[in-house]
């Protein structure tokens, strides 16, 4: 047998891609365009805007003003009639007085004008002949002819504020992935032939006790309550939803933006609401999906595994305690302990991967019965990793891995699931007793002790994978004492010969 | 004749177990010591499958007439190693854990010869597909 | 075309991954036609086209006999795969191609760069006088000047030269099943093989039948 060689260690093939000592100038003069052009847009929308209005806020300082007279500015862009209030206010400030025509910041400064005319008229009348003689303004302590009667921040300031501020995340990230690449390419040039992902595998391994066996960050494996370790879960429902949260907030936050933009320039074009209608339905549609995974999940409340060792060891038997709470009427609720395989193919722009089930048992189920917020479901059950499994393993394209699975079906929720990841080793090579047997704590538990397929998945007839292979005649004697010892029996062991060609 | 590696290990299982030490000798024959350029021996573990083929040399030793090795045809040279814990063979539906011993000959034609010894290590059993 | 005997023993699976891959099978021209075939028609096109087709048709296989073709002529050639993503030229693969003065460029995932690398290199290579020979899953702008189009007898004649490495355990109808289930796609056919081959060198087992255990207490 003479299997081709990829020898990770020798040069690649050169046409994998790998950085070089300069980036694509292409690359940065876009990300430093994009970059360049954030800044000046950030920039000018804090000098111009933000600036200002925090100045008013925070270093203003108020003194009492007489109103004189008000009126209606008025104003002509883009053959668009724009409106403003100006009022016309007198203070004192260090003995002298002064007259201004102001409002706010923005009025102050030479603008502040909007499309709304109706507003606008309601202010001027409140300062008007019949309204406020007397009030409180604020005066800019470096400039005093500069005051204001309005403080505060416009809304609209942040989301004009968040495009240049796009520009220059997007700018940013990009050149500093550019140089990046640039300042890594020697190191990395320097194992030449070892893409960085195995050599950091490779590094990780030859320090490892159990090498090509993978780790869970000890970080990630929490100190049970009721068994020694809370193992962590492989789902990710929470950070789904979360991301539905975040796209209805931005989508309806930029809808009406826009709307309010729009609106406030005047008479609306035909053409607008069969634009907005859509963008409308689609902004009802992601809070209700929100809502809806949110619920789901409420309902479908939290799985927690916890195991009385980790990481596992072929051969070993273990306890795993497993609570379930949420509100949910279960038709059932069955945890199975799982083996798996998947390989990766990878040829130029095609990847290929492929699971394969090799092996479940389930270590209990439960049928009709109702979980309440204030009762969880809580489980104990004892299992065995079969003696001659095979344990944990990762390499870069090829996996054997572990799982606890917690299934559900409840009704009015589709069936989920929930897994939870086990690290493996191999075991000692010892006697087992030949039944192992699963003992469970709770009475009502019925404990299938068969290799179900699992319905509604793709399993090519799914079956034990710890059957060992027939032992070849003669060997009899050697197979039946290595069931009994709980490993399968040896393969064939040809004589050993002289190699030769 | 052509160039010849025999290879013997100590042990005349082919089966062993995480920390047990696999070691033997092997020879060169029908080769003399002009032409023999380099030799190389690995050991090492492959998968095999439906997913792309990974490999890890666990030992490689080599030697060479260039790097002051006298590699005499018919002196047997000695190897040992201590087997790791992990990976063990494996037999699975889609993939395959192999181990094996490697001898490579670089002769000085361009030649090359290679002899290679498949062991286990461990005593997983393999996944079979069970009848429904 | 009869497939050359493998020079190496029985193999677990013949249809691993390694023994299907890209290039570790001759490939097989249809009648008539030959690498020179191939290789002159590109000549005529001005040394720039594309070998077009879905997925698994044997495009990569291709550009890996026109390698070999290349190779045994002593013709010089570059050969770039490109990854899943890579949407432009990386420094290195530039700076190969930019070193190389005569010669064919041989480009595997040609289409998925985007329009402007593409536009680069069709430049360099015409500046330079290189010949350009991609992959593409559809039509570029580049001349197609070959169309993989797998068939049951191509299907059956790979497969023969497979099982040689092992066991015959599949016959002729199990391929064309095969080759019908996934339209042609050679990949996917000689992947569902594997796990045939794995049960019929494995014949599955019978489940253990054991007396239930009972409730607690056993």
């Amino acid at each position: 047998m003479t299997p081709s060689t990829q020898v990770v260690s020798h040069p690649r093939d050169p046409t994998e891609t790998a950085s070089g000592p300069t980036a694509g100038m292409w690359e940065i003069a876009f990300s430093a365009a994009l970059f360049v052009c954030g800044l000046l847009g950030s920039g000018l929308v804090v000098a111009l805007l933000i600036v200002p209005e925090w100045r008013v806020t925070q270093q203003f300082l108020p003194t009492v003003c007489r109103v004189l007279d008000a009126r209606l500015g008025t104003t002509v862009r883009d053959d668009q009639t724009l409106y403003r209030a100006e009022i016309l206010i007198e203070y004192s400030v260090g003995g002298q007085t002064y007259r201004v025509w102001t409002y706010d910041i923005h009025t102050a400064r030479g603008n502040g004008y909007v499309a709304e005319r109706p507003p606008v008229e309601a202010v001027v009348r409140q300062y008007g002949p019949t309204g406020i003689r007397q009030t409180t303004c604020w005066y800019d302590p470096l400039h005093p002819e500069v005051a204001v009667l309005q403080r505060g921040y416009r809304w609209w300031v942040w989301l004009v504020f968040s495009i240049p501020l796009s520009l220059l995340l997007i700018g940013s990230w990009g050149l500093s992935a550019a140089l990046w690449r640039r300042g890594k390419s020697a190191e990395r040039l320097a194992v030449r032939g070892v893409p960085l992902e195995v050599l950091r595998l490779e590094r990780r391994h030859r320090e490892s006790e159990y090498p090509f066996v993978p780790e869970i960050r000890p970080a990630a494996i929490a100190p049970g309550e009721r068994a020694a370790y809370r193992l962590p879960t492989g789902t990710a429902s929470v950070r789904a939803t979360t991301a539905w949260l975040a796209a209805a907030l931005f989508w309806n936050a930029m809808l009406a933006g826009l709307v309010a933009t729009a609106v406030s320039r005047g008479p609306l074009h035909w053409s607008f609401p069969l634009f907005v209608i859509p963008c409308g339905a689609v902004g009802i549609a992601l809070p209700a999906i929100y809502v809806r995974q949110s619920r789901l999940i409420r309902a479908m409340g939290r799985t927690a595994v916890e195991v009385s060792a980790f990481p596992l060891v072929t051969g070993g038997r273990f306890r795993a305690y497993v609570i379930q709470t949420g509100r949910l009427r279960l038709h059932w609720f069955e945890v199975l302990l799982v083996c798996e395989e998947e390989a990766i193919f990878q040829h130029g722009t095609n990847l290929r991967r492929e699971s394969r089930r090799v092996w479940q048992k389930t270590l209990l189920r439960h049928e009709k019965l109702e979980i309440m917020p204030h009762m969880p479901f809580e489980c104990e059950v004892e299992f065995q990793i079969p003696p001659a499994a095979m344990h944990s393993f990762k390499s870069a394209h090829n996996e054997v891995r572990w799982r606890l699975v917690a299934r559900v079906s409840a009704e009015n929720y589709p069936v989920f699931e929930r897994t939870f990841p086990l690290v493996v080793l191999p075991g000692e090579r010892r006697r087992c007793p030949p039944q192992p047997g699963v003992r469970s704590s709770v009475a009502a538990a019925r404990v299938a002790d068969d290799l179900e397929s699992d319905p509604g998945r793709e399993h090519p007839d799914a079956g034990p994978s710890l059957t060992p292979s027939a032992a070849p005649p003669g060997d009899a004697a050697a197979a039946s004492t290595a069931e009994n010892d709980g490993i399968g029996p040896p393969h064939p062991e040809p004589s050993l010969e002289e190699g030769k060609l | 004749m052509e160039p010849t590696v025999l290879i013997r290990l100590d042990s005349p299982r082919t089966t062993f177990q995480p920390g047990e030490t696999l070691s033997g000798e092997f020879r060169l024959a029908n080769v003399t010591r002009e032409q023999v350029r380099a030799v190389e021996l690995s050991i090492l573990w492959y998968t095999d499958g439906k997913g792309d083929q990974d490999l890890h040399v666990r030992q490689f030793e080599r030697w060479a007439p260039e790097t002051g090795d006298v590699i005499v045809p018919g002196r047997p040279f000695r190897f040992a190693t201590v087997l790791p814990k992990s990976p063990l063979s494996y037999d699975g539906l889609i993939i395959r854990i192999r181990w094996c011993l490697r001898l490579r000959v670089f002769l000085k034609d361009g030649g090359e010869v290679q002899e290679e010894i498949p062991f286990r290590l461990g005593r997983t059993a393999p996944a079979r597909v069970k009848l429904a | 075309m009869t497939a050359p005997a493998p020079k190496h023993p029985k193999v677990e699976n013949p249809f691993s991954a390694r023994f299907v891959r890209p290039g570790a099978i001759p490939y097989i021209f249809p009648e008539g036609r030959s690498p020179e075939s191939v290789f002159a028609l590109f000549q005529d096109q001005n040394r720039q086209g594309a070998v077009v087709g879905p997925h698994g048709v044997g495009k990569s296989a291709l550009l890996a006999a026109l390698r070999q073709y290349l190779a045994e002529k002593n013709e010089p050639f570059l050969h770039m795969e490109l990854h899943n993503g890579q949407r432009s030229l990386s420094p290195d693969d530039r700076r190969r191609m930019e070193s190389l003065w005569e010669g064919t460029v041989l480009m595997d995932g040609y289409e998925q760069l985007h329009s402007w690398s593409r536009y680069q290199v069709r430049r360099l290579c015409k500046r330079r006088k290189l010949g350009l020979l991609v992959t593409a899953h559809s039509a570029v702008e580049l001349p197609v000047i070959f169309t993989p189009e797998p068939s049951c007898d191509l299907a059956w004649r790979i497969v023969e030269y497979l099982l040689q490495k092992g066991e015959p355990l599949i016959a002729r109808e199990d391929v064309e099943a095969c080759f019908s289930r996934h339209g042609g796609n050679l990949r996917e056919m000689l992947f569902e093989l594997y796990d045939l081959y794995e049960i019929r060198l494995h014949p599955p087992v019978k489940p253990r039948v054991e007396a239930r255990q009972g409730d607690a207490g056993t």
